[in-house]
């Protein structure tokens, strides 16, 4: 009998010892996967971008449209009236806020790795001979105005994410900007990232 | 009677200019019925003397050789981007073949403000774009920006063409042997395989100012034209690859394709000719689907 009373006190030891080991593994299945931290700093770069050309689109709306003339005055005085009203927008914009610290940090490894890749002589070359700038930058500046665009090394480009048309990358002097394509105007940059 | 051989020398200083220019401003081109003629030119946009001087014997040269559009590789305008600059490196310059209904075909360069593209007597669809000239497809590319939106877009209508000519114009060199700039590799690796697969058969580009025409590198010919406006004296380190190089004037080209020929000519700042030559383009290849 007291045999039986332990075997069964074991048994239930073991059940209620499974039991449990069963719902730690269910609690532990339902629990959100294992979280791709560049992945969440890409989707903040991405949703960062998006906001800003929504700002660029709904103020685009407001001018008159943007079509072909054979006016330069007429094109420049677009291209000054957009870049007025966002900047007026964005009055307190400010370093990071589309390159926000943990997309910078993303964008750095991606270009350290290409740098590093079987693409960097190619690359840096392409920098030297696209006429490198030296500029200060300011966020919701007008890019200045005559100063050359430095060429994008083509390998580089394949490797960050894309953007939509309002907005491309850049470079000027060692930093990856971000700019506005039809308002002109400088939307952030990190610093120092380029070799 | 000092000023008298003065005026003797000066006189003579005149007949042979104008003896010079007459011989030197000989057209070298065949001239075939119904062939497609155009204009090269590169870099063009300086607004200085040069640029003009380019101008007026790229008119003296359209009175024997009737282009009808020009293409541009990029710089179209230096400096500040204002209306005046329109005006002065472009539509003075070029005035006279504007009212004679020329028609200018530009891509960007580095120097260009992307806006070019709104800018009508560009006739750009956009930062990139394709148009067709008889039995050629232009493609017109933005090298300063080759993202993959770009890419693939140039490859879709790379294999979408039928025409049997293709020729692509872009700013940067994929070949040069300009000592400034010089090829970029980094662009090659990634066009060079679309051009051989898609059957282009040249490629024009400026970024270096001078011209070279450069071997051909797998079945392509490459030309350097970027110095319709700015010249880099003496820039040109010949290498194995230079078939022809000129870095002592400005100059510009005038091409001709009439069925499977391509002709072409280039003419410096004084209107001497520079380079002459054909391409043949070669017999497309074949590829049967046809089970065996």
């Amino acid at each position: 009998m007291k045999a039986q009373t332990q075997v069964c006190r074991a048994c239930s030891g073991f059940v209620f010892a499974l039991t449990f080991s069963l719902i730690l593994l269910g609690a532990a299945g339902l629990q959100a996967p294992p979280v791709n931290e560049d992945s969440l700093a890409l989707k903040e770069f991405a949703d960062a971008v998006q906001e800003y050309v929504r700002l660029h689109k709904q103020l685009a709306g407001s001018l008159t449209p943007h079509k072909q003339s054979a006016d330069p005055a007429k094109i420049m005085a677009y291209q000054d009236s957009l870049a007025r009203k966002i900047q007026e927008a964005r009055a307190g914009a400010k370093q990071g806020d589309i390159f926000t610290p943990a997309s910078a940090l993303r964008f750095r490894r991606l270009i350290k790795n290409h740098f590093q890749g079987p693409h960097a002589t190619q690359s840096k070359e392409a920098i030297r001979r696209g006429d490198p700038v030296k500029v200060v930058l300011r966020v919701n500046d007008c890019y200045p105005k005559g100063v050359p665009l430095t060429t994008m090394p083509a390998t580089l480009l394949q490797n960050l994410p894309q953007l939509p048309e309002e907005v491309k990358y850049g470079i000027v002097n060692k930093d990856l900007i971000l700019r506005d394509t039809r308002a002109h105007l400088v939307v952030d940059f990190i610093r120092d990232v380029l070799p | 009677m000092r000023r008298h051989v003065r005026d003797l020398i000066l006189l003579l200083v005149g007949i042979g200019l104008i003896v010079e220019t007459h011989y030197a401003q000989k057209l070298l081109l065949p001239l075939k019925e119904k062939s497609v003629r155009f204009a090269v030119i590169g870099d063009s946009g300086s607004g200085n003397k040069g640029q003009y001087e380019v101008a007026q014997r790229m008119l003296e040269y359209r009175q024997k050789f009737p282009f009808e559009f020009v293409i541009m590789l990029g710089d179209n305008i230096y400096g500040t981007d204002s209306s005046s600059a329109y005006t002065k490196n472009f539509e003075l310059p070029y005035k006279p073949l504007l009212d004679g209904g020329v028609k200018f075909y530009a891509a960007l360069g580095n120097h260009d403000n992307p806006d070019q593209r709104l800018y009508k007597l560009f006739n750009m669809q956009n930062r990139y774009y394709t148009y067709t000239k008889g039995d050629i497809r232009f493609f017109v590319l933005d090298s300063r920006y080759m993202d993959p939106e770009q890419l693939k877009w140039l490859k879709k209508e790379l294999q979408s063409s039928g025409s049997p000519w293709k020729i692509c114009y872009l700013h940067h060199p994929l070949y040069s042997s300009g000592g400034a700039h010089g090829s970029d590799t980094d662009l090659r690796g990634l066009l060079e395989p679309l051009f051989v697969k898609y059957g282009v058969n040249v490629v024009f580009a400026g970024h270096d100012h001078f011209y070279e025409r450069v071997r051909s590198q797998k079945g392509i010919y490459y030309f350097i034209s970027g110095a319709a406006g700015k010249l880099r004296r003496g820039n040109i380190r010949r290498t194995e690859m230079t078939a022809k190089g000129f870095d002592q004037d400005l100059s510009f080209m005038l091409v001709e394709v009439s069925g499977d020929e391509l002709h072409f000519q280039v003419i410096s700042r004084t209107g001497s000719s520079v380079d002459v030559g054909m391409i043949q383009r070669p017999v497309p290849k074949v590829i049967s689907s046809a089970p065996n």
